[in-house]
């Protein structure tokens, strides 16, 4: 999506610049993905790029929909504090105190109150209705499972864990005994299936679908087991962002766009203790070759499902 | 509407007798509102303090996260946790509430309602007396192993059920503090609708009052919710149950505790909405503009304050069809807000505006709590608020809202009833010195917050990017940091202004007379300060209480009490009648 087809949200962005004194072009114009590819090895990560705009860059299909949003409820709401504060200010002046003034005396007004509430009101609903159509995209229509890339998110605390259903297309069942840190991190019953990796890797231009699980500790010398803890998935770059509940796990989705090959960040965005500011991992957006040598097999050659075993789920 | 039948005022007069308090009755275990007003705005300055230090310590930690923090030394991720739930803990918990609707609705509703003490004068020092006992488990919790609570203000279980012993101390504390608000209610509610004095209608009820009324009925349905939920949470920690763990629901928790926490943003804000409101109007030299917009408005608010909760939760694994239901009361909620920033511009439209500390403080809270308002639409937005729930943006909207708003409107009521508290004033000069720095810092602080925020900065980390192993997306954000905590270190050393002037000035400030500023309310019609039981006899009330400025009289305000006689009587009859 080009950003000249969205002039007011170009101006909306300058003026948001206008108001970060000095940083008007940090906040500028998305960077187009460059011409020749790196390779793998050679891709620098999103935080090491000099100049990264103070709103991350957006490699999601509803990136867009989302800073739109952003931006026009940004006009607005600077419009109205322009005409606020500027009346504010007058009033202060034109009416400071005087020796032997008498002030106006009136209880209101009824007519400019009406006028004003309607007025507000009629903004306000117009937001809520628009916005509707954005949250439904994101968060209510999951595309097919088959024609998308799965991925089974893991959150313990403080490390984030991906598995990919292999080449049979299922997610293997997983149970908290079966966990051993760094042999079977998620605890998987049959842990030969599927493919576990630290970072999560996605392909460019295909839907995505993560189901985010919440991981708990188990201490296999006293068979103790440890609460899995609220944690919430953030990838700024793709404007996403979703809490894992315990024993509740959810679908989400996303599709990055074409020409956003690169490394992103995956964050936590809800505290989940002590170490929650070092809750990391990589984002790792490939093309379908990379892909494949990360997971050992050609994914479109075998479609999955998330139907199966799954005991997590209660 | 009056209701203070004579017998109501024998009643008291009974109570007045076998209530001759000695000095520990008369200081400590008080009766009396005015004193434990006092004790509630003391307890909670002295919280304030630690509230502060709190928070400095936790912007240190974050701009300069390898070096120690000055008095703590090295603050690693788990005591960080600490400082920033405490910081929200106490602020939220231990100073705005009980600044608002223990120190100032204790010391104005009787005083504006033409009472001699509140309906029930021994459950009022009870709910004193439960905050320095709750204060004090809250604090034990520093001193456990593990330290005090540290799942954030929220406690979102699981995390704060599997926490250390000071989660306990946090929920027995907040029990404590639930209790007293609900007898602090209970006495408000029933004291405004029984004992106002004879003429004093609710239409002639001052904002504030109004403003306490209301916050009441809120704390009255809402806290015995969060309460309810604080023992769950308990029993969840200590008998095993899981209510909010294991077969039970972590999100039953988030439902539970906002349905209280939200309208507790109300209970934050209507107080210092009411407080500034008879600000504007005694320094403006003017009537409230739109007076039954301004009272049916805050009614609004606390009926839509109930079904908004879920705004909180857009991110949370809820259905996301309800957070459209949401997403739309939350639109809605914005109305009464809006039509009381408008009124409130109308009122200084045509002004004669006298600058005050307590008016600056005063305007201060409109121009912020504008900000704050509008900054509240981007996460009444859901999918705006995917990218900013969580992030330095929320961090910055509650403080404009609570900082910005709340405690410049405290401060402005400080400024303002300190003479009729104490009988003396607080120094102008510095008063001012401290708005303007207050001011400046306090936005240099927050607004940047925005900034960072838009970009989707996560709260609640103790570094980003400059310790090994933390989150690296943000590190070029930290020149922001360090301006942002620069920034709230000259913030908090600010506010060593405020504090000596304070105590000075209740031993050496200027002599108040009875009126000082010239306003129209009743208290202002008592020495300075009022003594015990307030009024003697009860007094006659004539009309609402901002006739600044009418054409009736010669001087430019007309105090409620003060009796019109002949032609001029009619002429405000006549007036009273026409609709406006």
């Amino acid at each position: 999506m080009n950003f000249l087809s969205r002039p007011h949200v170009f101006s909306a962005r300058l003026c948001f610049g206008v108001l970060l004194v000095g940083l008007a072009l940090s906040t500028g114009i998305q960077a187009q993905a460059p011409a020749s590819a790196p390779e793998l090895s050679e891709l620098v990560p999103i935080w090491e790029q000099p100049d990264q705009p103070l709103i991350p860059e957006i490699i999601s299909t509803y990136g867009w929909d989302v800073d739109y949003l952003f931006y026009l409820i940004l006009w607005i709401t600077l419009f109205f504090m322009v005409l606020v504060l500027g009346l504010f200010f007058y009033f202060l002046v034109r009416y400071r105190y005087q020796e032997g003034r008498r002030a106006t005396f009136t209880h209101g007004n009824n007519k400019l109150e009406v006028f004003w509430t309607v007025g507000t009101a009629a903004i306000l609903i117009y937001l809520a209705v628009i916005q509707r159509k954005t949250w439904s995209e994101i968060r209510q229509e999951l595309p097919e499972e088959s024609k998308s890339f799965l991925v089974n998110v893991f959150a313990e605390q403080f490390v984030w864990h991906f598995t990919y259903p292999g080449k049979d297309g299922k997610f293997e069942a997983t149970s908290l005994q079966d966990v051993f840190p760094g042999i079977n991190p998620v605890g998987l019953e049959n842990s030969d299936n599927d493919v576990y990796l630290q970072d999560l890797v996605v392909p460019v231009d295909t839907p995505v679908i993560l189901k985010l699980h919440a991981l708990g500790k188990y201490d296999h010398d006293t068979g103790e087991e440890t609460l899995p803890v609220l944690h919430s998935f953030f990838a700024s770059n793709v404007r996403l962002k979703l809490d894992i509940v315990p024993f509740y796990p959810q679908k989400v989705w996303f599709h990055i766009l074409p020409g956003k090959r690169g490394i992103y960040e995956i964050n936590c965005a809800e505290l989940c203790g002590l170490g929650h500011y070092t809750m990391r991992a990589n984002l790792k957006v490939l093309s379908d070759a990379e892909l494949e040598k990360e997971l050992g097999y050609n994914w479109r050659e075998h479609p999955a499902t998330f139907a199966g075993p799954d005991t997590t789920e209660k | 509407m009056s209701t203070t039948s004579p017998d109501t005022a024998q009643a008291h007069d009974a109570h007045e007798e076998h209530h001759e308090p000695g000095l520990i009755g008369k200081y400590i275990f008080s009766r009396d509102h005015k004193v434990i007003s006092v004790q509630f705005l003391f307890t909670a300055l002295i919280f304030m303090m630690v509230g502060g230090l709190l928070a400095m310590a936790v912007r240190w930690r974050i701009a300069w996260p390898l070096s120690d923090v000055p008095f703590l030394g090295k603050v690693d991720g788990a005591q960080y946790n600490i400082l920033f739930t405490m910081h929200a803990t106490v602020m939220i918990f231990f100073v705005i509430i009980p600044l608002l609707v223990g120190a100032f609705a204790n010391f104005i509703v009787p005083l504006h309602i033409g009472a001699r003490d509140m309906a029930f004068p021994f459950l009022n020092g009870l709910s004193y007396w439960l905050m320095p006992f709750a204060g004090i488990i809250m604090m034990l919790g520093f001193f456990l192993e593990g330290g005090a609570a540290a799942a954030g203000w929220t406690s979102y279980p699981p995390l704060s059920t599997i926490a250390s012993a000071g989660q306990t101390c946090w929920c027995l504390s907040l029990i404590l503090v639930g209790s007293s608000s609900i007898m602090g209610a209970v006495n408000y509610i029933t004291t405004i609708v029984k004992m106002r004095a004879p003429g004093l209608t609710f239409h002639r009820m001052s904002l504030t009052v109004w403003s306490i009324f209301i916050t009441s009925g809120l704390v009255l349905f809402g806290t015995p919710v969060l309460t309810s939920a604080l023992i769950l949470l308990l029993m969840d920690r200590l008998a095993g149950t899981t209510f909010f763990s294991h077969d039970g629901q972590p999100l039953l928790w988030q439902h539970l505790f906002w349905f209280y926490s939200h309208p507790a943003v109300y209970i934050m804000i209507l107080p210092a909405m009411g407080i500034t409101s008879d600000i504007l109007a005694v320094f403006a030299r003017k009537p409230i503009f739109g007076y039954r917009a301004m009272a049916y408005s805050m009614v609004a608010i606390s009926g839509l304050g109930y079904i908004v909760w879920g705004h909180h939760m857009f991110q949370s694994g809820m259905d996301p069809k309800l957070g459209t239901t949401f997403m739309l009361s939350t639109m809605l909620i914005a109305l009464p807000s809006a039509v009381k920033v408008f009124n409130w511009l109308g009122t200084l439209w045509g002004g004669n505006i006298k600058f005050t500390s307590a008016m600056l403080h005063a305007l201060a809270f409109v121009s912020m709590f504008l900000i704050g308002g509008l900054s509240g639409i981007f996460m009444a937005a859901t999918p705006v608020d995917i990218q900013i729930h969580d992030t330095y943006f929320i961090v910055a909207h509650i403080h404009y809202v609570l900082f910005g708003g709340t405690l410049f409107g405290v401060f402005g009521g400080l400024y303002f009833w300190f003479p009729k508290m104490f009988g003396r004033f607080m120094n102008e000069t510095w008063g001012k010195i401290h708005f303007i720095l207050t001011f400046i810092t306090f936005n240099c602080t927050f607004f940047v917050m925005h900034i960072v925020g838009a970009g989707g900065l996560p709260r609640r980390y103790a570094a980003y990017g400059v310790e090994e192993g933390t989150s690296l997306q943000w590190s070029n954000l930290q020149p922001y940091q360090e301006f942002i905590t620069i920034s709230a270190l000259a913030l908090g050393a600010t506010q060593i202004i405020f504090f000596a002037n304070f105590f000075w000035s209740l031993a050496r400030g200027k002599k108040a007379g009875e009126n000082p500023w010239n306003a129209n309310t009743l208290e202002w019609t008592l020495p300075s300060p009022p003594a015990h039981g307030n009024f003697f006899p009860i007094p006659e009330v004539y009309r609402g209480p901002y006739e600044y400025s009418s054409p009736l009289v010669t001087e430019d305000y007309l105090l409620q009490t003060r009796k019109l006689e002949g032609k001029v009587a009619e002429e405000e009859r006549r007036l009273q009648e026409r609709p406006h």
